[in-house]
């Protein structure tokens, strides 16, 4: 089975920003955090796996592959998962940079307005 | 004859350290001036302290004992406070002396709980000698219970709920009241005669029965008597345990309800714990309710972020298919006709118009087929099928993940529950801050809910009790009456047969006594009776002294000795107002005192307050037939002095004022004295 993680530092703060945000699983964390990484238009220049904290089945409900097609047409990506896997640390260290700025930031802030 | 003589009060309410109150020897009126706060009343409870043990207010609420601790002495320390009455009763001087003080060993005290019961003592002044505890209860059951105690020390609360009371026949508040007139009025030694002479009626009945055993002729029918007294004498000490028990209950429920009353106070800390705790608990739930939906809502908070920057690719995605396809089409239409040039160019015979083809013409098409062919291959590009696939793939994926706007849907939500979730947490700490407050309260309070709840619940079983006790006396009277009337038929039986002798004496001694009990039954209801009418009389008497209506004719007294305005005649006043409430209530005391055998001193404190300026005059006018000695506690505006001084001026026998030291502090100044 193919297994993605989190660096431990990273790892770390993803877990604070899951109590501080309110989110229920590390997972909808880092998935809130790569999609962050994406709005903000982050791009990766090197990719490696980082640890084996979630088993890609654990991604089912999000097509990480065709979502990084289409964010980014011109990117060529040997390995659309480490790419994906990249762009969640970028997510977790921009929006942790912003609570350290801001550390009244709530995930309404990170959304667009109503 | 009761006589105050001096108050002396330590470190009490707003008297720090040592004030003394001294009243003349000669009794009169005794003016104590002050303003609100001062510590009028205070003057007051002190005296309900030193002879009852604990302080009401207007007759109801128990004040917590530390509350009267003086706030200067504590802050130096002093936690405790000692009231001294001097009194003459019956000639002899008497010192009683209450303290309250902490128990041994704390230092500090927080509640009640940290305070020893107040401390008794009471010391002929002339003799030295102390009371020991039982003769010192004795000795101020004597002087004045707290059932009387309101016709003597009261104020103008006391004087408008008593009076409400005295109403309403069937409240117990009212069958307190009337017992209370009732003990200063003397009844309970005309009751004492009636024991007596119950007592005489038995040796008698038992003196009658051997009597009747010695003679054969009445032998049975006095053995009949035998058994007939018997059974009423069971039936009578029934009823008399019956009554025993239900004076106990009624005591005892009336001990419970006191200190539950006591407690109100304390019974509001609870409740308000509860509603803090409640309240808490809500916002508690609500916020868990709310941070469980919010998480559920952050699964797919990744979209939020990505729909629209995806949105914006499939309007660039769709467009694409959009060209791809119609380039497509165009492609095919033009291999059509390719295909339709080579054909006529193979078969050497046009497919159009299926003529065939001469050498010009087989030229030209040739050479148009060349051009279409580079067309395809030049212009058209190469159109790429798998992109197509590829990008149609694309874009319905982002359809997929943004259907119907649930997206936008589930930001909203999130956005809605955010501020929730913020709002209630900011609640929940200001919910936190109040039961934290609240719980301090009840920490420092004297009593705990557990043990409150068990007052309130033995109040519920003593009321229960109480109305079974009364159920069984009620059916043990039926019983008694029955057994009387046997009594009765066997007694006519024996007068018929009984002609002379011993058994003849006895009969008629018997006879005697029951007719002797008869008269003292009668002549207690024609008492009580006599006492009414007198003290309806001289509270008429009073009354019309005091009204300055002309219309109202006097008082009318009820059974529990409230007493009814007349306006003539029969006719009965049917609204009053508080003043005459007040007239009315004054009336009554003023009367009682006329016809009590042991007078005694009047305290009135602020009892002016709701009379006009007419009636104040002439309370103050009838103010020493009241009693012997009157003690006035008023504010500045309650009463004009001048008036006083004009309309009783030998009355006047002291003026006190009571002078503000600071907020929570207060002096007696002697002002004057005849």
């Amino acid at each position: 089975m193919v297994t993605i993680g989190l660096t431990p530092e990273v790892d770390e703060i993803n877990k604070r920003l899951m109590r501080k945000f309110g989110f229920d699983t590390e997972k909808d964390m880092a998935l809130f955090a790569f999609a962050y990484a994406i709005k903000e238009n982050i791009l990766c220049e090197t990719v490696t796996n980082k640890g084996t904290k979630w088993g890609t089945s654990s991604f089912e409900d999000i097509d990480y592959e065709k979502i990084l097609q289409i964010c980014y047409p011109d990117t060529k990506m040997d390995d659309p998962l480490l790419y994906f896997v990249e762009l969640m640390h970028a997510g977790i260290r921009q929006i942790n940079n912003l609570v350290s700025r801001e550390p009244d930031l709530m995930i309404s802030d990170l959304l667009p307005k109503e | 004859m009761l006589r105050f003589k001096k108050l002396v009060m330590e470190n009490f309410g707003p008297y720090k350290g040592i004030e003394i109150l001294d009243f003349p020897i000669d009794g009169g009126v005794v003016i104590v001036r002050g303003r609100n706060g001062r510590g009028k009343t205070s003057i007051l409870s002190a005296l309900r302290f030193v002879l009852f043990g604990y302080i009401k207010l207007n007759g109801k609420k128990t004040i917590p004992l530390i509350d009267y601790v003086n706030q200067i002495g504590a802050d130096d320390g002093i936690y405790s406070y000692k009231v001294s009455l001097d009194v003459e009763m019956d000639g002899e001087d008497y010192e009683i002396t209450r303290i309250y003080a902490p128990k041994s060993g704390i230092t500090r005290p927080m509640s009640e709980r940290d305070y020893s019961s107040p401390q008794l003592s009471i010391r002929n002044i002339l003799t030295g000698e102390v009371l020991t505890p039982p003769s010192s209860i004795q000795f101020l059951n004597q002087i004045m219970t707290e059932s009387v105690s309101r016709f003597y020390l009261f104020d103008g609360e006391l004087l408008k709920e008593y009076e409400s009371e005295l109403s309403e026949s069937e409240d117990e508040g009212a069958t307190q009241i009337r017992e209370g007139i009732e003990k200063i009025l003397g009844v309970p030694i005309l009751k004492n005669t009636k024991y007596h002479l119950d007592h005489c009626y038995h040796t008698q009945e038992s003196a009658y029965r051997q009597v009747l055993a010695a003679d054969k002729t009445t032998e049975d029918l006095g053995n009949a008597r035998g058994m007939a007294e018997k059974r009423r004498d069971e039936f009578q000490k029934d009823i008399d345990a019956l009554t025993k028990d239900f004076q106990e209950i009624e005591d005892e429920l009336r001990e419970k309800q006191s200190l539950f009353d006591k407690f109100a106070n304390d019974k509001e800390l609870f409740n308000e714990q509860t509603k803090c705790e409640n309240a808490l608990n809500q916002l508690t739930d609500r916020l868990k309710q709310n941070e469980e939906t919010h998480k559920s809502e952050l699964k797919n908070a990744w979209k939020g972020l990505l729909v629209p920057i995806l949105l914006q690719h499939l309007t660039k995605i769709d467009l694409e298919i959009n060209n791809t396809e119609s380039k497509l089409t165009e492609t095919q239409s033009r291999e059509k006709v390719i295909r339709e040039l080579q054909k006529s160019i193979d078969s050497n015979r046009c497919e159009f118009c299926k003529q065939p083809l001469d050498s010009e013409s087989y030229q030209k098409l040739s050479a148009l087929l060349l051009e279409k062919q580079n067309e395809v291959t030049g212009e058209m590009g190469e159109i790429d099928a798998e992109r197509l696939q590829h990008l149609k793939n694309q874009s319905s994926y982002i359809k997929s993940i943004n259907t119907d706007g649930n997206v936008r849907s589930m930001i909203t939500s999130i956005h809605k529950l955010t501020s929730e979730i913020t709002s209630l947490n900011k609640s929940i700490i200001l919910a936190k801050i109040n039961l934290s407050e609240a719980n301090d309260k009840v920490r420092a309070s004297s009593i705990s809910s557990k043990e409150l709840m068990q007052i309130s619940m033995d109040i519920a079983t003593l009321k229960s009790k109480k109305d079974k006790t009364k159920k069984g006396l009620d059916d043990a009277k039926i019983e008694l009456d029955n057994k009387i009337k046997i009594l009765k038929n066997i007694d006519e039986k024996l007068e018929e047969i009984t002609k002379s002798g011993d058994s003849k004496v006895a009969q008629r001694r018997l006879k005697f006594l029951e007719n002797f009990k008869n008269l003292v039954n009668t002549s207690i209801s024609c008492y009580q009776e006599e006492l009414r009418k007198q003290v309806q009389d001289d509270a008429t008497k009073l009354f019309l002294q005091l009204s300055s209506e002309k219309e109202y004719a006097g008082l009318k007294i009820n059974e529990n000795y409230g007493l009814d305005i007349l306006r003539d005649g029969e006719n009965k006043i049917p609204l009053r107002s508080s003043g005459y409430e007040h007239l009315v209530a004054f009336s009554l005391i003023g009367a009682l005192h006329m016809n009590a055998p042991m007078r005694g001193p009047l305290f009135m404190d602020t009892s002016f307050g709701r009379l006009d300026y007419n009636n104040s005059e002439n309370l103050i006018r009838i103010l020493p037939d009241l009693s012997k000695q009157v003690i006035i506690l008023v504010h500045d505006r309650e009463i004009d002095e001048e008036m006083v001084h004009r309309l009783i001026p030998s009355a006047i026998k002291a003026r006190y004022g009571i002078e503000r030291i600071s907020a929570r502090e207060s002096h007696l100044r002697l002002e004057g004295g005849k």
